[in-house]
């Protein structure tokens, strides 16, 4: 049997001393001119990610002007919508505010929460809503391992209050020398891709035909088999998340978004836990809470089992919401559907 | 943790340097205790089966050192089978037996044989084929029993090698771990070459074409015949660029250590016959393993025509099944058997028609056919069961009238052109390959302009490559 043809056959003697010292040095250089290589592909794939990103929360983030500083809205996919093409104008024309969606795609807490970090530490809003989602305190999936999927920071402008606010959370830690190097940016470079949010964008104008077994599946998904006791760090972190916002001078809301019936009503027992103790948060750190959780039960207002359609989200930004963001305070009032409990407001 | 990961790169740079700071003598034990780490970074439990594995050929390699009885050699490579027989064929038996033995039982239709359900730990056929080879070539004298548990351990654990082979054998591996590897800029220049190139084969071709074979063989009744026949010519470029790129990534990482593997792949797709094929350029570490252990031990070509035919079949089907528990596998190795018959028998008709025929033609076209016939057969290698790779071949023959309008109307994507155009500098540069390699010609270029091809090398891995990649398709077999 041969040995392979590119390689030397095997020396009992090493190179010498001096050949090896000079073979090092050569490696030195060559991986020095490597490494400004990268540097010049690594500006470049910022400069894309600059161009390119404006759907993506760290973006938002890192390039909002001061006057933007008014409604920042957090959550996970249901929230998401609120972010879709058209609607954001829509929702700031109605409420006359001005407004920002931070929502990402199995978004939990504790992604929100390096969120928000990061926002405080770069502008004071005068309301931010955390849309909720019980899944969202259940699960390790929708929050530390969400938090370490590479996705997330692939289009995240490299700055100076992300990078704080990583170092912060200690669940974000293994992500930094990533997001330093940002190897993600450089090897998306030809082809940035589309933030999650952008390819929900796509569905969007669906209308969802209810179908039982896509139900299930959907909320199994949603509720993994997780101990409930999990919860409580969870809940704790959202309680972390109010008192930051206040302390910042910023109103914490706390929404509850349309979902249909048939959803709702499969929803496991845990849900009804976590939305016992985020009560229990509510009332001590008087929280505005506002559930619109039954506002739009029909089916044409989804695109999926629990998303809201265009149709469903123009509706609900022109009234429900609207009328909420209009009155900081959640005092809607009146005949909707809105069932209102806030502890106080600014 | 996988060789074409960002975390084991910059790990292996850290072992290289640990291991050539160490002195000589001390270095087997740290890249034993690196082979063992990474190892169980897939699953600790793994551990009890290479441990297993790697005693039982120590102790029996010893037992042959004090009386060289065929018992130690039977019980050896026995307990060494036991293994890969409990834990990747076990439920495929038993699976195969139920429906044969539920019309014998009472119970009839409720009858069913429990399942082992059990986990196939990484890599498990190549190390045991290690210690199968390190045990009979005690037997026959051509490897001393190793007394140095610790040295056989990397023998068997080394990591380059571990998870997807090359097969090496100790008499070539043994004495080179034992000395600690030695240091030449030469060796270490041509390493760090054959990783990248492996990393490129892998992480920027092989896993670039994973969506459309992907999508090819998924339900292909439901897809369109030019999807399925894509899926099928890209899956041949895959396999051969996945396999044979962690090959080179493995050869490179033993090279920049100080240590050399045998050839495994020589640009197989160049073969002029599916005999050279299989002989000499796929999997080659593999199909001499089979020769020198199987093959000729059944007699090999040396008991009549008819009963080399059965030899080949056998093997060939035996190493279907080492590839995975199904009957695709089996299949698979069977056809590839048959082509190999149909091969030696035809031999004398193929010489009449190769000295009638301008060489290059002949030559041209031997490529070709030999080339497809191994396509065909990568679909029962690729497919889920049998019904899916029927309806493969079922998809691309009735449209076969159709073919040419098919694929002018197509809807062909930036991503398909790019992995087409890859697939064509990988073909150009095996040809190069082919006819002076690179290696004897690339050390004479200026520095300035080798570094660019470097470089150029490293800026399409960085910028094209798909690193999200979880598993090599040869590390589960």
């Amino acid at each position: 049997m041969a040995y392979n043809t590119a390689l030397p056959q095997a020396t009992a003697t090493e190179d010498r001393a001096s050949d090896v010292r000079a073979f090092w040095k050569r490696a030195l250089v060559f991986v020095l001119i490597g490494l400004a290589l990268y540097l010049v592909l690594l500006v470049i794939a910022e400069m894309r990610v600059r161009a390119t990103g404006e759907r993506n929360p760290f973006y938002q983030i890192v390039t909002a002007a001061p006057e933007d500083a008014d409604v920042v809205i957090l959550g996970a996919s249901h929230a998401m919508p609120l972010g879709f093409e058209g609607i954001t104008p829509l929702l700031e024309e109605n409420a006359s505010r001005n407004v920002t969606v931070l929502a990402m795609e199995g978004g939990g807490v504790v992604p929100n929460a390096l969120m928000l970090d990061a926002l405080l530490r770069k502008s004071e809003p005068r309301t931010i809503v955390y849309v909720l989602d019980t899944f969202a305190f259940l699960s390790h999936q929708w929050n530390e391992e969400r938090l370490n999927d590479s996705d997330l920071y692939a289009r995240a402008p490299l700055d100076g209050a992300v990078l704080s606010a990583l170092i912060d959370e200690p669940a974000a830690w293994r992500n930094i020398p990533a997001y330093l190097l940002g190897f993600d940016k450089v090897n998306r470079i030809l082809d940035p891709g589309v933030d999650r949010s952008e390819a929900e964008l796509t569905k969007f104008d669906r209308t969802y035909r209810p179908n039982d077994r896509i139900d299930d599946q959907r909320v199994a998904y949603l509720f993994p088999d997780a101990p409930v006791e999990l919860m409580q760090g969870y809940v704790d972190r959202l309680a972390g998340m109010a008192a930051a916002a206040q302390q910042a001078g910023s109103e914490f809301v706390l929404l509850l978004m349309p979902v249909p019936q048939r959803y709702t009503s499969r929803l496991p027992e845990s849900h009804q836990a976590v939305m016992e103790q985020i009560g229990e948060i509510a009332q001590a750190q008087k929280l505005c809470v506002i559930d619109h959780t039954e506002a739009l039960p029909d089916d044409e207002n989804y695109y999926d089992t629990d998303h809201l359609n265009r149709t469903g989200t123009e509706r609900y930004v022109t009234g429900l919401l609207a009328e909420a963001l209009r009155s900081p305070s959640g005092d809607s009032s009146g005949d909707q559907t809105a069932s209102l409990s806030c502890g106080s407001a600014r | 943790m996988l060789p074409n990961s960002l975390n084991f790169l910059a790990l292996f740079g850290a072992i290289t340097l640990v291991h050539y700071l160490l002195p000589r003598q001390h270095r087997w034990w740290m890249l034993l205790l690196a082979s063992i780490w990474l190892y169980s970074t897939f699953n600790p439990l793994y551990l009890l089966l290479l441990a297993y594995t790697t005693l039982v050929a120590w102790g029996i390699g010893l037992a042959l050192g004090r009386q060289r009885q065929r018992f130690w050699l039977v019980l050896g490579v026995a307990a060494q089978l036991a293994v890969l027989i409990l834990f990747k064929y076990a439920d495929f038996l038993l699976e195969t037996a139920e429906p044969v033995l539920r019309p014998l039982t009472a119970a009839n239709e409720a009858f069913a044989l429990p399942r082992m359900e059990w986990l196939l730990p990484v890599g498990l056929s190549f190390y045991v084929f290690s210690c199968i080879s390190y045990i009979v070539d005690v037997w026959r004298g051509v490897q001393k029993p190793e007394r140095h548990l610790g040295h056989l351990a990397l023998f068997v654990a080394f990591f380059p090698k571990l998870i997807a082979g090359p097969i090496e054998r100790a008499p070539d591996l043994l004495p080179q771990l034992k000395a600690g590897g030695t240091f030449s800029e030469a060796r270490m220049v041509l390493g760090l070459q054959f990783l990248l190139w492996g990393l490129i084969k892998k992480v920027v071709i092989a896993d670039g074409l994973v969506s459309f074979v992907d999508a090819g063989f998924s339900m292909p009744a439901f897809q369109s015949a030019v999807t399925v026949l894509i899926a099928v010519y890209f899956y041949a470029f895959q396999i051969y660029c996945d396999f044979s790129g962690y090959s080179d990534m493995a050869i490179g990482m033993a090279a920049i250590l100080g240590f050399q593997f045998r050839a495994n792949f020589l640009r197989p797709y160049m073969s002029r016959n599916i005999g050279e094929f299989w002989s000499s350029r796929w999997h080659i570490s593999l199909s001499r393993w089979f020769r020198d252990y199987l093959y000729i031990p059944l007699g090999g070509s040396r008991a009549g025509r008819l009963r080399q035919y059965l030899n080949l079949m056998i093997v060939f089907g035996l190493s279907g099944l080492w590839h995975g528990a199904a009957l695709t596998f089996l299949i698979w190795g069977l056809l590839n058997g048959f082509w190999q018959v149909l091969w030696l028998a035809g031999r004398p008709v193929i010489s009449r028609i190769a000295a009638v025929m301008p060489e290059r033609l002949f030559a041209v076209l031997s490529v070709l056919l030999t080339f497809h016939l191994v396509l065909v057969t990568w679909v029962f290698f690729r497919a889920e069961d049998i019904a899916t790779a029927l309806a493969v071949y079922q998809r691309i023959w009735g449209a076969l009238p159709q073919l040419p309008s098919l694929l002018a109307g197509y809807n062909y994507t930036p991503a398909l052109w790019f992995s087409l155009f890859l697939i064509a500098a990988l073909c150009f540069v095996e040809w190069l390959q082919e006819r002076r390699p690179v290696e004897t010609w690339l050390p004479a270029w200026p520095r300035a302009a080798r570094w660019s091809v470097y470089y150029a090398g490293l800026a399409l891995l960085v910028v094209t490559g798909h690193w999200g990649a979880t598993e090599f398709v040869y590390m589960q077999f």
